[in-house]
């Protein structure tokens, strides 16, 4: 339903219009930024400045549609976040006290975070799995073009993903708070 | 039938698996919903940010697109400049005598009624190098602005007589001077009677002996300078009409054709000498 405005508002950005990227800007940061917070840990919004700069860049050149710019947007996004996993290694603490921001996630009731978080603790392949294909989306063939893997390897991993996150104690236990906190 | 089923319902499954179980688990549901929520304000408060830097590139794109057109808008005018610059220094080499040889011969044919000389080729002074340099050689051998009118005159009714080229602007002249063209040689005479009291006794201008003989072509390189009567034979006028074909043509005005041009003999250029202060070449 989103994708209408989206796709009018890419065409207007490669045009050179600053309404049509901020529109563009406003539909797809929070999923650039989720994903990278799930890659990339406490260096996603440098990540994400990084892949917004480089799009704004070449965004003259990008001839495609919305799903074509998506899939592009992502890969550029992975490749950002990657990067600056490299410079400056994520400190190895997330893992551990992440259950406990999920818990006091749960607590603040920031849904949006706990629910990244929890991805986030996924092994790696599963975890970008969940985030392209379930997540935000993409089909199988572009999340497999990005991940540099073949669909089928893709889909498997998204499902051992979600399986796990479904067997997570909080995600089980959520069922019941977040239906007498909602 | 309930195998095909089966199979279907397996591949549907199967393509849906992702979503299917996303939305299967009530748990997993809520999950994932809360990570697909729309956008937090924290999250969009770079909005100004980016679009300022998305439209700082694209001024930046707009600039660097221009920037062949400013390197054309300098460029044509320096060359167009440079262009000039070479031409105009060409021309002036040109009228002057000073471009080498085949160059001077080919800018005397397209631009002789500019008064464009032809190629000085063997100068037969041995005195004077042969130097395309002006300040070493005789400027008076040049049809340019003459000094005086006398010379300018004397000059042409000694290319005339010696079977000598002469641009188009010199026969007009000359025609204009006697009056007609069949009178030229009576100007000439003229010319030359009035010019000779002023010469000081030195070898006469030096023309082809004999002039016009068809045997013998006023090439410069041939043309030795005979002393003798400043001019003399009556005949000579005759003969040196038959030397030039041109000259019997019906339109006096017509131009010569331009293939006929020939060296000019050294012919012209010893009057003037006289009136500059370049000792004659020692003969």
């Amino acid at each position: 339903m989103p994708d209408d405005p989206l796709a009018d508002a890419l065409l207007a950005a490669r045009d050179g219009d600053r309404r049509g990227f901020a529109t563009l800007w406003r539909g797809l940061h929070p999923q650039v930024l989720r994903y990278l917070r799930v890659i990339a840990g406490d260096h996603a919004e440098d990540a994400a400045s990084e892949t917004w700069l480089q799009v704004i860049r070449d965004l003259a050149r990008f001839d495609g549609d919305l799903a074509a710019f998506r899939g592009w947007l992502f890969r550029i996004a992975r490749n950002r976040g990657l990067d600056t996993l490299r410079r400056r290694p994520a400190p190895p603490v997330p893992a551990a006290p992440a259950p406990a921001d999920a818990a006091t996630l749960t607590l603040e009731n920031d849904g949006t975070a706990w629910a990244l978080a929890l991805i986030a603790e996924l092994p790696a392949d599963q975890a970008e799995a969940v985030m392209l294909r379930v997540v935000i989306g993409l089909d199988a063939t572009t999340t497999a073009d990005i991940l540099g893997k073949r669909p089928g390897a893709v889909r498997i991993a998204a499902m051992r993903g979600l399986r796990r996150l479904a067997a997570h104690p909080q995600v089980r236990d959520r069922t019941h708070p977040s239906r007498q906190g909602v | 039938m309930r195998d095909l089923r089966a199979l279907l319902n397996a591949m549907r499954q199967r393509r849906s698996t992702e979503t299917d179980l996303a939305a299967g688990d009530p748990g997993l549901r809520r999950l994932i919903d809360a990570a697909r929520a729309p956008g937090t304000a924290t999250e969009l408060s770079g909005e100004k940010e980016f679009t300022a830097a998305f439209t700082a590139e694209r001024k930046r794109a707009a600039r660097a697109a221009r920037r062949p057109a400013r390197t054309r808008a300098v460029l044509v005018p320096v060359t167009a400049g440079l262009a000039l610059l070479l031409l105009s220094g060409t021309a002036v080499a040109a009228r002057t005598g000073n471009l080498p040889q085949e160059a001077q011969q080919h800018a005397h044919r397209l631009f002789s009624a500019l008064g464009v000389p032809a190629p000085r080729t063997g100068t037969p002074s041995p005195g004077v190098p042969k130097s395309p340099n002006p300040s070493t050689g005789p400027a008076p051998s040049r049809p340019g602005p003459a000094p005086t009118v006398d010379i300018a005159s004397f000059t042409r009714c000694e290319a005339w007589r010696g079977g000598a080229p002469l641009s188009s602007h010199d026969k007009r002249k000359l025609v204009a001077a006697a009056g007609s063209e069949p009178a030229i040689d009576d100007y000439c005479r003229k010319v030359r009677q009035s010019a000779s009291p002023s010469t000081p006794p030195q070898p006469s201008p030096p023309r082809p002996s004999s002039s016009g003989e068809p045997s013998l072509p006023p090439s410069g390189t041939t043309a030795p300078p005979t002393p003798g009567p400043a001019y003399s034979d009556p005949q000579q006028p005759e003969t040196g009409r038959k030397g030039r074909p041109t000259v019997e043509a019906p339109a006096p005005t017509r131009k010569s054709p331009a293939g006929t041009k020939q060296p000019r003999p050294s012919v012209a250029k010893s009057p003037g000498r006289t009136t500059h202060s370049k000792p004659p070449p020692s003969r």
